[in-house]
């Protein structure tokens, strides 16, 4: 049966074929036997090969048949007993411990109330050994969803089950036992899941029924949002339930949950579009118009430093000028830092750079392609003016100055300007960490670009080494031809002259590794520099003042802190020395030393 | 599949077979295939056109409407991977959206989550589809229908609000009153 084909990486069609399977065993017993042992050799195989969230699948699909009366009750709290044991083996890595408890907990939704009605002593004693294992751990947030769960009699109210509908045939069905199901031991090979970064707009207390949401770059995530898309549209009626979000701080997730909703339903389609949909109570949550802000725009702006520039630029732009017309104009703009300035006036000037990309970017402001082709032409004079790192962090500035109301275009002219290295990645960073945008740091669209920031430099690593590879198999290649040959005439200095050149490019693709690594080494250690100096700023200002320190904006950073080790776990791994002896050293706050902590003993 | 059918399949050998077929099946398939469409404006070979097409990464979507934008197709494939470019297309003489883009990415992976995911969903309302692309050259972002639009506009006979109403012909019938002549 190709189930794997149909269900999608949801389990919302998990009942749909479970119940098939009920019914075809109710009419043939011997089928339903055959499939159970199908399904757990193939559980079996998924362990061995590592594929642990097919896994997942298949242990709540076996305990949906459970419901089905495929599976007999008893016999499948053996199994969870199987899997909770995994937490007294010794010397085995903690995730592997945390995977097993996950398959179980995470079966409940579907079969808590079944297994519990069969042996509740039996489950009792499985609950309260994972509780003392689960003191503190990331699953604590899906542990406190089935502490719910039991508290409310396990009543689960999102799952559909369409065998509900033919019970009367399926009670009438014979069941089975599952075999004993040792989970299969770890080895030197095991590779365990780590927890998947679920960045929770709500904790569970507001949603203690939801699906789990998927990773915010995957393509299953846009499914969702489609689905909320509708969910919103249909919901707006529902102003009770909704409408307590209005009187809300701005910064608490609910109202916040609706505005990024709501910009990302804009970036879709268009913003009339979005204040004709939202009523005019919600309009506080809309998103704002993306248009640009070109600060010398009107006659009124006159009086303004650089204005009279940026009329000439605009005029020179139009008429098609060069770089070189360009940084002729710019030379006559004054520079605030007097002292820094050199004779060729190249060296930082914020107002030259202010007065360019300002004009430049107003000129281009029509689509993203009239934006592009502007970075490109303009190339040369970007280079310059943002040579230095100050440069780079003004140009960013001013990008955000202009484009503020237009997060989707920040972000594609950020990635634009570090793939043609107008700006490098730290600049970017640091820019995410200044003061200018403190006010957007909780926003969706700060760690898009961040991530994806991170993605581009691990990506240039990745590409280089490759390249450092294949140019190691060519020369090896060529002294394998060489050897092969039947010549005897070869002496040492032809065989040099074949392999000088190559031997030069990999020591230059050696240098370029190195360097490539280092600034990615680079990137991570500014992040979270600026991540404890900002938490720090947070937690010592709380503390001297007697307030609480889990503020809506402290328990988002703190859980982007948490996300950019594991999204980017493998290359953070590499650094574990440094970030100890360095950054996250004993001085630190606990609150944050937390945070380091959990990620080692998730390594271990 | 064999004449007949599948044949069936029961005991313990075929049981691996079952999920190495079933895993397997997840990496390639029907979806990322090359259609039956050829340009016929390809400077090449046949052959050639059917290689490039077999490593694109550059993803043909029709049935836009005039008025989506590049900004938000931008964001629709983005969702599949890092979008190189978009390349809108435009009528020949007016110069304005005319339904339909080139979206490149930088790897060919990401092109086929597109493929997969995003082919056959809606963008503005409306059900687009996506379609290898050997890639872009100057020339190939405009329409080639004789009144500049894309030619599925010119011969159509439904009204569509999003692609200018009715098509051109039908269009120009109803300007000069007069039955169509074949």
């Amino acid at each position: 049966m190709s189930r794997r084909r149909h269900s999608d990486d949801s389990d919302e069609k998990l009942t749909v074929y479970t119940t098939l399977v009920g019914l075809l065993n109710a009419r043939n017993y011997n089928f339903g036997g055959e499939f159970v042992e199908a399904m757990i050799r193939q559980l079996k195989e998924c362990l061995k090969v590592n594929m642990y969230n097919q896994a997942v699948h298949l242990v709540r699909f076996l305990s949906d048949l459970v419901n089905c009366h495929v599976i007999a009750a008893p016999s499948m709290v053996a199994m969870f007993e199987n899997f909770v044991s995994v937490t007294q083996e010794e010397d085995v890595p903690q995730v592997r411990c945390d995977w097993y408890i996950f398959a179980f907990l995470s079966s409940l939704p579907w079969v808590g109330k079944e297994l519990y009605e069969k042996k509740d002593a039996e489950m009792d004693r499985l609950l309260s050994q994972t509780e003392s294992y689960l003191n503190s751990r990331y699953l604590d947030c899906l542990w406190s969803q089935i502490q719910k769960l039991k508290k409310d009699r396990w009543q689960e109210r999102h799952i559909l089950r369409p065998y509900l509908a033919f019970d009367s045939i399926l009670c009438e069905a014979l069941q089975h036992n599952l075999p004993p199901f040792t989970p299969p031991p770890h080895t030197e090979d095991s590779v365990y899941p780590m927890p998947r970064v679920i960045f929770r707009m709500f904790d569970y207390t507001d949603d203690p029924e939801g699906p789990v949401m998927p990773g915010s770059h995957s393509v299953e995530r846009f499914v969702i949002e489609e689905n909320l898309h509708c969910i919103i549209k249909s919901h707006w009626k529902e102003r009770k339930t909704w409408s307590d979000c209005l009187t809300q701080d701005l910064e608490k997730p609910k109202p916040k949950f609706v505005r990024e909703v709501l910009e990302k339903c804009m970036r879709l389609s268009y913003h009339q579009r979005i204040i004709d949909l939202v009523p005019a109570s919600f309009s506080v949550l809309s998103p704002a118009n993306p248009v640009c802000m070109y600060k010398y725009a009107d006659e009124s702006n006159r009086s303004l430093p650089g204005y009279t520039v940026a009329l000439c630029l605009t005029i020179a732009i139009k008429n098609k000028a060069s770089n070189d017309e360009i940084f002729g104009i710019l030379k006559d703009v004054p520079n605030p830092n007097q002292e820094d300035d050199d004779d060729e006036g190249f060296s930082f000037n914020p107002l030259k750079i202010e007065v360019f990309v300002q004009t430049l970017l107003h000129l281009a402001a029509k689509s993203f392609s009239h934006s592009f082709s502007a970075l490109a032409k303009f190339h040369e004079v970007f280079k310059t003016l943002a040579e230095s790192d100050e440069g780079k962090l003004h140009v960013l500035r001013v990008v955000y100055e202009v484009w503020k109301n237009h997060p989707q275009m920040i972000a594609v002219l950020v990635d634009k300007m570090i793939r043609t290295q107008i700006v490098d990645c730290a600049a970017v960073a640091n820019w995410i960490f200044s003061s200018e945008l403190a006010h957007d740091f909780t926003r969706f669209y700060i760690w898009e670009i961040l991530h994806s920031t991170i993605r581009k430099m691990n990506k240039h690593v990745l590409k280089i080494h490759k390249e450092l590879e294949d140019t190691k198999a060519r020369l090896a290649r060529q002294h394998k031809r060489r050897d092969s040959d039947d010549d005897d005439d070869d002496d040492d200095r032809s065989t040099d002259r074949e392999d000088g050149p190559l031997e030069e490019q990999i020591e230059r693709l050696q240098e370029k590794v190195e360097s490539a690594q280092s600034e990615q080494k680079n990137l991570f250690l500014v992040i979270f520099q600026r991540f404890i100096m900002l938490l720090t700023e947070h937690l010592v200002r709380c503390e001297t003042g007697g307030i609480d320190v889990f503020t809506p904006w402290y328990k988002s950073c703190i859980e982007r802190l948490q996300q950019i080790f594991l999204q980017h776990h493998q290359i953070i791994q590499q650094y574990m020395v440094t970030l100890e002896n360095l950054l996250f050293t004993a001085e630190l706050d606990h609150h944050i030393l937390a945070v380091f902590q959990q990620f080692c003993a998730l390594q271990a | 599949m064999a004449a007949g059918g599948e044949s069936s399949r029961s005991g313990r050998g075929a049981v691996s077979g079952l999920l190495s077929t079933t895993l397997s099946g997840l990496n390639s398939d029907s979806y990322c295939e090359i259609s039956q469409y050829r340009d016929q404006h390809f400077r090449g070979s046949r052959q050639l056109q059917e290689k490039s097409l077999k490593v694109s990464s550059t993803l043909y979507v029709g049935n836009l409407s005039f008025y989506t934008t590049e900004e938000q197709i931008h964001e629709l494939f983005a969702k599949c991977g890092d979008v190189k470019r978009i390349v809108m297309g435009l009528d020949k003489i007016k110069k304005t959206p005319c339904g339909f883009c080139f979206v490149e990415y930088y790897t060919r992976a990401d092109a086929e989550n597109a493929m997969r995911f995003v082919n056959g969903t809606r963008l503005d309302d409306r059900i687009i589809r996506t379609d290898w692309d050997a890639g872009f050259k100057e020339g190939r972002q405009y329409g080639r229908g004789k009144t500049g639009g894309q030619v599925r506009d010119e011969y159509r006979t439904d009204y569509d609000v999003g692609r200018g109403g009715f098509g051109k012909i039908v269009q120009m019938q109803k300007a000069s009153h007069q039955p169509a002549v074949y």
